[in-house]
């Protein structure tokens, strides 16, 4: 089982990148065929073969499974313009207050978890 | 640190719009340049490109201007000034294809863009700052 602090680190990492991409697509919002992005969060527990075929007997077909995986940047072509463009800014302004404020929430657990290791050692109070 | 390579992708995007900024001011300005200073005729409206690009050393996606090109297309606006030393056998003296409604629409646009990359830069440096305030 992973720690806590591995977990969070991995989502912040996660939340990181995620900022990058939606960066990248607000300074896009006025480039000619370019179609917004975004990357996918990973699951808790979920691997990439967690839907797939189950391989009881030697003779069974291996199974594809259909599921991205986590870190996978999407395209998404719903919003279409004419030139070819699908950023729509609010969108993207949304994507990232969320994307912030789960990362302000990492920091707070990040940081509570700490207080509580020095509240064991003694230390905090 | 990843959040400092998200910042300069949006400086990236405001540079371009602050470029699609300039142009569309250098129109407006030129909208009744009748001569040029190199003596072809009056002054046609230019055009800014973007242009999204892959940054193989952080693996963003920045924008870039990549080119600005002046409007051979788009016709002259003749105007009957006879009196003029530029007027044509007719009495017509042609005036840049500059329309201001479309110059007044990029601006605003370039505008709202600009914004929204300030509003990126905000964000990514508020997250910078909950890093480092974990080491307190």
């Amino acid at each position: 089982m992973p720690s806590l602090s591995q977990a969070l680190t991995s989502r912040m990492n996660y939340l990181t990148a995620r900022q990058s991409v939606i960066a990248g697509n607000i300074a896009n919002a006025d480039t000619p065929g370019y179609a917004a992005r975004d990357l996918l969060a990973s699951k808790t527990g979920a691997t990439s073969s967690a839907f797939g075929m189950l391989l009881t007997q030697a003779g069974h077909v291996g199974g594809k499974t259909f599921v991205k995986p986590a870190g996978t940047v999407v395209q998404d072509t719903r919003f279409l313009q004419q030139n070819g463009n699908s950023v729509r800014l609010d969108q993207e302004l949304l994507k990232q207050q969320q994307t912030s404020l789960d990362y302000r929430l990492m920091t707070q657990l990040y940081s509570k978890n700490a207080q509580f290791q020095q509240l064991a050692l003694g230390r905090g109070r | 640190m990843d959040l400092m390579q998200t910042m300069n992708v949006s400086a990236g995007g405001m540079l371009a719009q602050a470029t699609r900024m300039k142009i569309a001011a250098e129109n407006i300005a030129n909208a009744d340049s009748v001569q040029s200073a190199d003596g072809s005729g009056p002054y046609r409206a230019k055009q800014v490109f973007f242009q999204s690009v892959l940054n193989r050393q952080t693996g963003t996606t920045d924008v870039q201007v990549s080119k600005i090109q002046r409007d051979e297309t788009s016709p002259l606006k003749a105007v009957y000034q006879p009196g003029s030393d530029l007027a044509d056998a007719k009495g017509f003296v042609q005036y840049p294809n500059v329309d201001s409604t479309i110059e007044n629409l990029n601006m605003r646009e370039a505008q709202r863009s600009y914004e929204a990359n300030l509003a990126a830069i905000d964000t990514t440096r508020e997250m910078a700052t909950r890093t480092l305030d974990l080491l307190r």
